[in-house]
C-alpha cells in the first residue's frame, strides 16, 4: 500500500486524508469537488463520544491542538424532547454517558427501579443531576471520587474542525486536486479486475492502491457497484444489511447567548428528528428527514417555526448515500457522507468516519490481502452499523411516534436483532449481547428505560419486599441530592 | 406483572461444579426467598482435572468474600503466571501463555507489529522479553500485581493451582453455613410433568422424594438429567479435538514450586503437570485411535517428577457440548453441560461462567423462552471461542512425527478458525472479541509461540525509523527486566503470605479477566 486517494469535499473527506496520511506515512490525494456555495456560511456541530476522543488520540490528534478553536462545550448526555408522548415522564428525558446507577448484590440497577415502579431514575445519576442544574464538573479520574462515576463528550463546531484539518492536512504534503462537477464520472474512472486503478482528470492522471469515497451520491463506489463478483455473494449477508429512514438533512444555526445547558438534545417531529448542539456561542441544529416525503424549503418552515427562528436564517441542505452495499468494494471504502446515516443519537458522520477510519487503518491490507481484510472489514462494519441502526429503531420504535407516512415506515418490520433485544429485555430486564456490537450495554439499558420500558418479570434476586434494598436505593438518591457540585 | 418466583432449587452432584453452584447462588439467593438441596454421594467419585485455574477465579473468590489467604491455606493452592507448552510447535520447543500482555501498544496499534518490524531487521530478541509474567514464571518468582496501571507490575494477573477436592470441600462448608441442605444419596427416579416435559421431583435410592422448581444438573459426564431425562443432545467435536481419554494420577513433590502449570505434547495426545504444595498433579489426556491405554499409561508414569502417590484413574470423554446447557428447568453445569480438554484450564472457568450466567438469567416460574435461548446463545458463544483456541494449539505445528500430529496439523478446522488463522498469517491481525476468555495477548502468544509468524507486519510501520523503534523496545524489555529483578521467588511469596503472622497483603482487586491492566 504505497497511495491512497480520497474522493470528497466534506470535513470527513479532510479528516480522511489527514489521518490515513498521518498514521499510514503513505501519498495521499485529495480529490476536491466543488463545494456547495453556503458550506462554510453556516456553523454546524456534532458530538465526539468519549470513545471517539480516544481514537482520535490514538490517531494521533489530541484534544489540545483543537479544543479551544472549534467553540467546543463538554456535555454529559443526551437530552431527549419527544412532544408527541402522551406520558408525561416520556416527554423530556435525559440519556447520561454512563450507568444510572451502580449493580446492587449482583443485580442492575434498573431492576430495582422497574420492582419499585420508580420511573424517576434521574434522581439516581449524577450526571442527570448535573445536567438538569446546568452545571459541569469534569469526570474525576480517581476511582474513589463520586465524579468518576461518568464520561463526558465533547460538541464541536465543524467547520472550524475542519479548516484545522486543512491546514493539518497541507501541513503533512497531501496533493490536492480540485476537479469539475461531474469530472469524476464512470468514463473518467478506470478499473481492473473490480479495482480502480486510476481516475483521470483534467490536472492529469490520479493512481492509487487504495480509494477512498466520502461523496453523497456515492461517484466511486456506484461504478464498482456494477461489477458481480462472486466474492460479494460469499458474504451471503447484504440483504441483511439495514437501511436508512434519512436520506437528507437541513443545517442551521443560532447564537447561544442563553442556554448554557451540558447537553445535545434529539426531538421527534412530523417528518423526522431535529438534534440540537450546544457550543460556546452558538446553538446548531440539524434536522434529519427523508426529501422524498418532504421538502427542505418546507422541512425548514416547519422547523424555524416550532422553535421560534426567524424565516431568514440560512439553512443548507445535505443528502447522504442510502444505497446500502458493503462499505469496501473492490479497493473502494465509503466513509462519511457515502454511508447511510444509521444512528444519529448522539453520533454524527464525523464520529462515524473517525471510527471507520480506526478499523480500516487496522485493517489497512498489505501485498496480497486485501480480499481478506476487505472481508474482515465489511464484517465488523456491518455488525457495527447494524446495532447502530437498531438504536435509532429503539428509540422511534418505543416512542408513541406521530402519525405520518414518514414514521409508518416503522411499522412491524424491526430489525431482528432488536426485537430479540427488545423481547428479552422486556421479558427479563437482561441485556441482550451481540459480537461486535459498538455501543455500550449502558447505552442499551438507559434508552430503554428513559423511554419507560417495563419490565414483565424483574430479576428473581430482587425482593420487593426487603426494605435494605428499598434503604440501599434512598441512600443512592440521597447521595447524589447531597452532593455538592457549585 | 410478578410471576411466581423460584423456591427450591435442586443440585444432582457434588464436585467443584456442584459446590461452586450451591457457593454462588447460597451467596446471592436471599435465604428466605429459596431453598437450595444439593445431592451428592460418596459413592460417585469426582472427576477433579480441573486443578488449573484462571484468574477468572480469584474473581469469584472475592466476589462471595473468600479469604484468598484462608482459600490457598485449606486446599494447598499455589499461583500460576500462566502454562508452559513443551512439544507443541515442534519437538524441543516450549513456550509460556501467560495472564498478560506483550508489551504496550504504541499509539493504538499492537505491540507485536512494531517486534516484528524489528525481526526482519535483524533483530533477536524473543517476543517473551517483552512479557513481565513470562519473564517471571521462568525465573520462578511471583508477586502480588500492582494496584498502580502505571506500573509495569500492573500488566499482569494470575490464577492458582488448586487441589479441586479440597476446594469442593471449602466450598461445601462455605455453602452449608449459608445455609444449603446437603444430601447423601444416589438417584434413582427422575418424574417429570407429563405434558410439559418439566423435571418436578427426585427419587433417591433410600426412597426419599426431593422437590424443586429449577434443576442444575452437575452428574459429570452422564448427564443424569440434561441428558438421560431430558434427551437434549450432543454435539460431537472430536473431529476437531480428536483426545477422548485422560490418565490422572498424582505424584509426590519435587523440587521447586514453579508458578506455571506444564502441557507437554506427547505422541497422541498431552500430558499435564500442575504444582501443589503437597502434591503434583499430573495426567495424560489422548485419543486411544492413536495410541492404547497401557502405551498412554505407560508414558504419564514415566513422565513424573517424583512417586505415584496412587493407580491413574481412566477418563473417557467426547469433546464436544449439549445442544443446550439449560433445556427446560434443568441447567447442565460442568462436565453435564459440555467437556473441552484441560488443555488451557478452561474446565473451572466454564463452570464458574455457567454459574455467572445463571445468576445473571436466574428464572421465574414462568422459565420464559427468550431468556433461556438468550442464555444458551451465550453459552454456545463461549463454548465455540475456547473451542477454536484449542484447535489452534493442535493445527499450527509443524509436527510430522506421529500419525496423531499428521492428523490434526493437515485436517480441517472451523472457518471461524480458518479466518482468524488466515488474518494473522497475512498481516499479524488478531481478531478480537468483545466478549470472551481469551482475547488477543492469549492468540498471540500460542500462534508466536508454536512458531506461526506472519508474512508481513502493519504497513504502518513502513517508514518508521529503526533506530527509534530499536530504543523503543528496548525501553520496554529493560522495564520488564527490572520488574522481574523486584520480584520475590514463588515460594517465598508463598510462604510469606501463608505464613500465620503474616503482614503481606494483596492489593489488587480482581478482575474478570485473563489478563492485567495497563494504562
Amino acid at each position: 500500500m504505497k497511495s491512497i486517494a480520497v474522493y470528497g469535499h466534506t470535513p470527513s473527506a479532510w479528516v480522511s486524508a489527514a489521518f490515513l496520511r498521518q498514521v499510514m506515512g503513505v501519498d495521499v490525494t485529495l480529490i476536491i469537488p466543488p463545494m456547495p456555495t453556503n458550506m462554510l456560511d453556516i456553523k454546524f456541530a456534532e458530538s465526539f463520544s468519549p470513545h471517539v476522543l480516544r481514537l482520535m488520540s490514538s490517531l494521533g490528534l489530541q484534544q489540545m491542538h483543537w479544543i479551544k478553536s472549534c467553540e467546543t462545550q463538554a456535555h454529559l448526555g443526551t437530552r431527549l424532547c419527544n412532544i408527541h408522548n402522551t406520558h408525561e415522564h416520556l416527554q423530556d428525558v435525559l440519556l447520561p454517558h454512563c450507568e444510572i446507577a451502580p449493580a446492587i448484590n449482583s443485580v442492575e440497577f434498573h431492576h430495582y427501579l422497574s420492582a419499585f415502579n420508580d420511573h424517576d431514575y434521574e434522581k439516581y445519576s449524577l450526571a442527570c443531576q448535573l445536567m438538569r442544574a446546568n452545571k459541569f464538573v469534569p469526570p474525576s479520574e480517581d476511582n474513589n471520587s463520586i465524579f468518576s462515576s461518568y464520561e463526558s463528550s465533547l460538541s464541536v463546531e465543524v467547520i472550524s474542525f475542519t479548516k484545522l484539518m486543512v491546514g493539518f492536512a497541507q501541513n503533512l504534503g497531501i496533493r490536492l486536486v480540485n476537479v469539475d462537477e461531474g469530472e469524476v464520472n464512470s468514463e473518467a474512472i478506470t478499473c481492473i479486475d473490480n479495482k480502480i486503478t486510476h481516475i483521470t482528470t483534467k490536472s492529469g492522471v490520479i493512481n492509487a492502491d487504495l480509494f477512498i469515497d466520502t461523496s453523497a451520491q456515492q461517484v466511486l463506489q456506484q461504478v464498482l457497484a456494477e461489477y458481480d463478483e462472486p466474492e460479494y455473494d460469499e458474504q451471503g449477508n447484504e440483504d441483511n444489511l439495514p437501511s436508512s429512514l434519512f436520506n437528507a438533512s437541513i443545517v442551521f444555526s443560532t447564537n447561544n447567548k442563553l442556554d448554557n445547558a451540558f447537553y445535545d438534545t434529539v426531538a421527534i417531529y412530523q417528518h423526522g428528528l431535529l438534534a440540537t448542539h450546544r457550543l460556546k456561542q452558538s446553538l446548531c441544529y440539524r434536522y434529519y428527514f427523508n426529501d422524498k416525503q418532504q421538502d427542505p424549503q418546507q422541512a425548514f418552515n416547519d422547523i424555524s417555526k416550532a422553535l421560534n427562528i426567524p424565516e431568514n436564517t440560512a439553512f443548507r441542505t445535505e443528502h447522504y448515500g442510502q444505497h446500502q452495499g458493503l462499505s469496501w468494494i473492490g479497493n473502494v471504502v465509503a466513509l462519511g457522507d457515502a454511508k447511510s446515516r444509521l444512528n444519529i443519537l448522539g453520533r454524527g458522520v464525523l464520529s462515524d468516519t473517525i471510527e471507520s477510519l480506526h478499523r480500516l487503518i487496522e485493517l489497512m491490507p498489505s501485498g496480497q490481502t486485501l480480499a481478506l481484510n476487505r472481508q474482515e472489514y465489511n464484517r465488523i462494519s456491518l455488525a457495527q452499523d447494524t446495532q447502530h441502526f437498531c438504536f435509532l429503531e429503539a428509540y422511534l420504535s418505543l416512542n408513541q411516534l406521530p402519525n405520518t407516512p414518514f414514521y409508518s415506515v416503522l411499522g412491524n418490520t424491526l430489525h431482528d436483532d432488536l426485537m430479540h433485544r427488545l423481547s428479552l429485555f422486556k421479558a427479563s430486564g437482561r441485556d441482550a449481547h451481540f459480537e461486535d456490537d459498538p455501543l455500550e450495554k449502558y447505552q442499551w439499558r438507559n434508552i430503554m428505560i428513559a423511554l419507560g420500558m417495563q419490565i414483565d418479570n424483574i430479576h428473581p434476586l430482587v425482593d420487593v419486599s426487603d426494605k435494605k434494598r428499598q434503604g440501599q436505593m434512598q441512600r443512592i438518591a440521597e447521595l447524589i441530592r447531597n452532593t455538592s457540585y457549585h | 406483572m410478578h410471576t411466581p418466583q423460584i423456591r427450591k432449587v435442586v443440585i444432582v452432584g457434588g464436585g467443584t461444579a456442584g459446590w461452586m453452584t450451591a457457593a454462588a447462588l447460597s451467596h446471592f439467593l436471599p435465604a428466605q426467598q429459596c431453598d437450595i438441596t444439593l445431592i451428592e454421594s460418596d459413592a460417585i467419585g469426582t472427576v477433579g482435572v480441573g486443578e488449573a485455574t484462571l484468574p477468572h477465579l480469584r474473581f469469584f473468590n472475592q466476589t462471595l468474600g473468600i479469604d484468598e489467604r484462608d482459600f490457598m491455606r485449606k486446599t494447598e493452592s499455589t499461583y500460576k503466571m500462566g502454562i508452559e507448552f513443551v512439544n507443541w510447535g515442534k519437538l524441543g520447543d516450549a513456550y509460556i501463555h501467560p495472564f498478560g500482555e506483550y508489551g504496550k501498544a504504541i499509539d493504538g496499534l499492537a505491540f507485536h507489529h512494531y517486534w516484528l518490524k524489528a525481526r526482519e531487521a535483524g533483530h533477536t530478541h524473543s517476543l517473551d522479553e517483552y512479557s513481565l509474567p513470562v519473564k517471571a514464571a521462568k525465573a520462578n518468582k511471583f508477586q502480588f500485581p500492582s494496584p498502580d496501571f502505571d506500573s509495569i507490575m500492573s500488566t499482569y494477573s494470575y490464577a492458582y493451582h488448586v487441589d479441586a477436592g479440597l476446594y469442593a470441600k471449602y466450598l461445601s462448608e462455605f455453602s452449608q453455613k449459608k445455609g444449603v441442605k446437603r444430601i447423601e444419596g444416589e438417584v434413582e427416579h427422575v418424574q417429570q410433568d407429563k405434558q410439559s416435559g418439566f423435571i418436578r421431583s427426585l427419587t433417591l435410592k433410600s426412597g426419599q422424594l426431593i422437590e424443586g422448581d429449577l434443576f442444575i444438573d452437575c452428574s459429570g459426564f452422564r448427564g443424569l438429567l440434561i441428558e438421560q431425562t431430558l434427551h437434549t443432545g450432543y454435539q460431537d467435536w472430536s473431529h476437531w479435538l480428536p483426545c477422548n481419554s485422560a490418565q490422572a494420577v498424582p505424584c509426590e513433590r519435587a523440587g521447586e514450586l514453579l508458578p506455571y502449570s506444564r502441557a507437554t505434547a506427547r505422541d497422541a495426545g498431552w500430558q499435564w503437570r500442575i504444582p501443589l504444595r503437597h502434591r503434583t498433579g499430573n495426567g495424560h489426556v489422548y485419543s486411544n485411535a492413536f495410541t492404547t491405554d497401557q502405551q498412554a499409561q505407560d508414558t504419564l508414569l514415566s513422565n513424573l517428577d517424583g512417586k505415584a502417590l496412587r493407580d491413574p484413574i481412566q477418563l473417557r470423554f467426547t469433546t464436544g457440548k449439549r445442544n443446550k446447557v439449560w433445556n427446560k428447568n434443568c441447567i447442565a453445569v460442568g462436565l453435564s453441560s459440555g467437556f473441552l480438554e484441560p488443555l488451557e484450564s478452561t474446565s473451572i472457568y466454564l463452570i464458574q461462567e455457567t454459574v455467572s450466567n445463571i445468576v445473571d438469567y436466574f428464572p421465574d416460574m414462568s422459565f420464559n423462552d427468550t431468556l433461556i435461548d438468550e442464555f444458551n446463545r451465550v453459552m454456545d458463544a463461549d463454548y465455540s471461542r475456547i473451542r477454536d483456541f484449542l484447535i489452534m494449539h493442535y493445527h499450527v505445528t509443524s509436527r510430522d512425527d506421529t500419525e496423531f500430529w499428521n492428523y490434526v496439523r493437515t485436517m480441517s478446522v472451523p472457518d471461524s478458525l480458518t479466518s482468524k488463522l488466515d488474518l494473522y498469517k497475512q498481516q499479524g491481525h488478531i481478531v478480537k472479541y468483545n466478549d470472551g476468555v481469551f482475547l488477543e495477548p492469549s492468540w498471540l502468544a500460542v500462534y508466536a509461540g508454536q512458531g506461526l509468524l506472519p508474512k508481513a507486519y502493519h504497513p504502518r510501520l513502513r517508514n518508521i525509523s529503526p533506530t527509534a523503534l530499536e530504543a523503543r523496545l528496548a525501553k520496554e524489555r529493560e522495564l520488564v527486566m527490572q520488574g522481574t529483578h523486584a520480584m520475590a521467588t514463588h515460594e517465598s511469596t508463598l510462604d510469606t503470605f501463608l505464613a500465620a503472622d503474616s503482614e503481606l497483603n494483596n492489593q489488587t482487586t480482581a478482575q474478570a479477566s485473563l489478563y492485567g491492566v495497563r494504562s
